[in-house]
């Protein structure tokens, strides 16, 4: 293939995209399910707690519920911490992508010339 | 001649090689910090722990066996589990937090669909300054910052029982809660050994 720049630019662009795009895929995932779980959670605190209120033998009482929607507040943090850290490792594999093109276009022009 | 042509060459091979060690070298960037496997199985082994643990709890719930007051040992040894991992975090991360820049948030909130996400985990907070090294570092905070909340719930008298202890509702909220935090953290290692 004709070395120039479009060539080299479209072959960084396209490595960038499939690279981001493969691990994109992982990252929407788990943040998917993982905000159906913290859904899912609020509402089973709210019904535990209604169903101590009816019956105090089932459930768990308000202040409990209260606790424990602490530290739904941390797990939600660690749900949003994680998918920082999953986008900058589809940040970090992109770029890398794009500079594996680089680095095998300039291997390849260090092999011509010597 | 034949010896010259030849050191030309094995010249011009090493400084080829040399070259592209260089470029290798260059051409990568690292925005998390590397996988660790240590950390990778501490977070198994934790889960597994407090998995068991918990659900002990629930179990003897109105018994003594299931009292905080029976039980605030355990604290002690999952709590020096978790300062372990939270100390080997520390190596990688520089202790500025876990931040990204606006336009990598607005991106990801722009795919996943900002209407979708719940407003607690909009990323308002998040700015163009700290350091996006300290991700791993801040998951397993949380989970010493849960440990601690889970403790509190234990030492709650229950007015029912008139004594401390983890009901079975309690426990399995609970424990669904302090699963979801674990998992953010092993599934970010497990990401990054896929990428090693």
């Amino acid at each position: 293939m004709e070395l120039n720049v479009e060539n080299v630019l479209g072959q960084m662009l396209q490595a960038g995209a499939d690279e981001f795009g493969e691990n994109w895929g992982q990252v929407s995932t788990f943040a998917t399910v993982e905000f159906k779980k913290i859904a899912e959670t609020v509402v089973d605190i709210a019904k535990n707690v209604a169903e101590y209120k009816l019956d105090p033998e089932k459930g768990y009482p308000v202040e409990v519920g209260k606790m424990l929607l602490e530290m739904q507040k941390k797990s939600t943090e660690a749900v949003l911490v994680g998918l920082t850290a999953l986008t900058l490792l589809a940040v970090e594999r992109a770029i890398n992508a794009v500079l594996k093109v680089l680095k095998d276009t300039f291997s390849g022009i260090l092999d011509t010339l010597l | 001649m034949l010896i010259s042509s030849n050191r030309h060459r094995i010249g011009a091979l090493l400084i080829s090689t040399a070259l592209v060690m260089m470029l290798a070298g260059c051409f990568t960037v690292r925005l998390v910090s590397p996988y660790d496997q240590v950390i990778d199985n501490g977070l198994k082994e934790y889960r597994q722990s407090i998995n068991t643990f918990v659900d002990r709890m629930g179990k003897n719930f109105g018994k003594p066996d299931g009292t905080y007051e029976h039980n605030s040992g355990t604290y002690s040894e999952l709590g020096a589990h978790v300062t372990t991992l939270l100390a080997r975090s520390k190596i990688n991360g520089a202790g500025l937090g876990c931040r990204i820049t606006r336009k990598v948030t607005d991106e990801m909130f722009n795919r996943l669909g900002r209407d979708k996400v719940p407003a607690s985990v909009r990323p308002e907070a998040h700015t163009d300054a700290g350091d996006s090294s300290g991700c791993t570092q801040r998951l397993i905070e949380i989970l010493n910052e849960q440990l601690s909340q889970l403790e509190k719930i234990h030492q709650f008298k229950d007015p029912q029982k008139n004594m401390t202890g983890l009901r079975p509702a309690t426990s399995k909220t609970a424990l669904s809660i302090m699963n979801q935090a674990i998992d953010a953290a092993w599934i970010v290692e497990k990401a990054k050994r896929e990428g090693e």
